[in-house]
């Protein structure tokens, strides 16, 4: 009886979700980014989340450069300060992201691609607060002059390498045809 | 433009695009990390000529330029696999495309700025500038110039597909 108790939940559970993704998508706010005429609603939305990504991903793998070798003479206490522009960048795509991801929410949970993208921008943002916390933050940080620590080094590596690899799965995911004819 | 867009057409690409589906996808994948590399170097460069983040000696960051460089050279290579292998519509379907002309506009304009910055000899005196001071009012100009032409650059890269969306907003 609590079995079956449960899976009558699970059921109740999965059709409100499926529901609640379909109110997403057609609720005002996901219909005006889908389908106004407006330059602000769906291209502006697109707009600011390739500049977010550019900004992010760019200035992570500048100072990811810096620590591997690129550009010893940037003093790491200073540079700091443009983490602030990164994390702002962030949240301009995590804020454009949830307006595209609720334009379309119901094909957006399918999308393969786009659940690796997630996965890879959660562990590129967690890595990157480690290299600040590692190579740039008072307690830890080198001195000038003194060598990157290989903690901070590999932190850079995988900056580097988790970024690219949001790039692209978030590119893919405009491309499910794709992914499922070659990864499916 | 015929001209041009025969040229364009003449390089088979279009045919290279349309014989293997992954031509495409893996050249904006390329596209969007060059523009990462382009803006994280370029910008961060710009950020620091406006003020942000003193202390970091301008000189240190022109080391980062080479690749901001590579940046924009993977992207005009990718750029015109999109625009030379165009399957549908080939190079004029670009080429009369306002976001795109805008764009090319926008980045001409971005290397003119680049070229005033060295020739004038704007970019030696802020090298010189004090690890913690400011750049000149010039420098200034030009750093904020490149910001906006490049941000620009990527607002109207995005617009190409949605074109109609931009004519429409301009009454065209």
């Amino acid at each position: 009886m609590p079995q079956l108790t449960a899976n009558i939940a699970a059921g109740a559970s999965a059709a409100a979700d499926t529901g609640l993704l379909e109110a997403i998508e057609a609720s005002a706010f996901a219909t005006w980014v889908r389908e106004s005429p407006s330059l602000f609603a769906y291209t502006g939305v697109l707009s600011l989340h390739a500049i977010g990504l550019a900004f992010v991903v760019g200035l992570s793998w500048a100072v990811s450069l810096r620590l591997l070798g690129i550009a010893p003479e940037i003093p790491l206490a200073p540079a700091r300060k443009f983490f602030a522009v990164m994390y702002a960048a962030f949240w301009v795509n995590a804020l454009s992201g949830l307006a595209l991801f609720a334009a379309s929410a119901t094909s957006m949970v399918e999308n393969t691609a786009f659940l690796v993208k997630l996965g890879f921008v959660v562990l590129a943002i967690v890595n990157l607060r480690l290299l600040k916390r590692y190579a740039f933050d008072d307690a830890g940080m080198p001195r000038n002059g003194e060598p990157v620590p290989v903690v901070a080094k590999v932190l850079a590596v995988s900056c580097l390498v988790l970024w690219s690899a949001a790039i692209i799965a978030g590119r893919l995911t405009a491309y499910p045809g794709l992914v499922s004819k070659y990864f499916g | 433009m015929e001209t041009i867009a025969a040229l364009l057409d003449a390089t088979g690409l279009a045919e290279f695009v349309n014989a293997y589906d992954w031509v495409w996808p893996i050249c904006e994948i390329f596209h969007f990390a060059g523009m990462a590399l382009l803006i994280g170097t370029v910008g961060f460069i710009d950020l620091r000529l406006l003020g942000f983040g003193k202390g970091v000696p301008i000189h240190a960051l022109e080391r980062l330029l080479p690749y901001g460089i590579a940046g924009f050279v993977v992207n005009t290579v990718t750029g015109l696999v999109f625009v030379a292998g165009n399957p549908v519509g080939g190079a004029m379907a670009y080429l009369e495309n306002l976001s795109f002309q805008l764009k090319m506009l926008l980045i001409l304009l971005a290397g003119i700025n680049v070229a005033v910055f060295y020739l004038t000899g704007i970019a030696r005196e802020a090298a010189a500038v004090d690890p913690t001071g400011d750049a000149a009012p010039a420098a200034k100009v030009v750093a904020g110039a490149s910001l906006v032409f490049w941000v620009g650059v990527i607002v109207f890269g995005r617009l190409i597909m949605y074109n109609d969306t931009l004519l429409y907003a301009l009454g065209l």
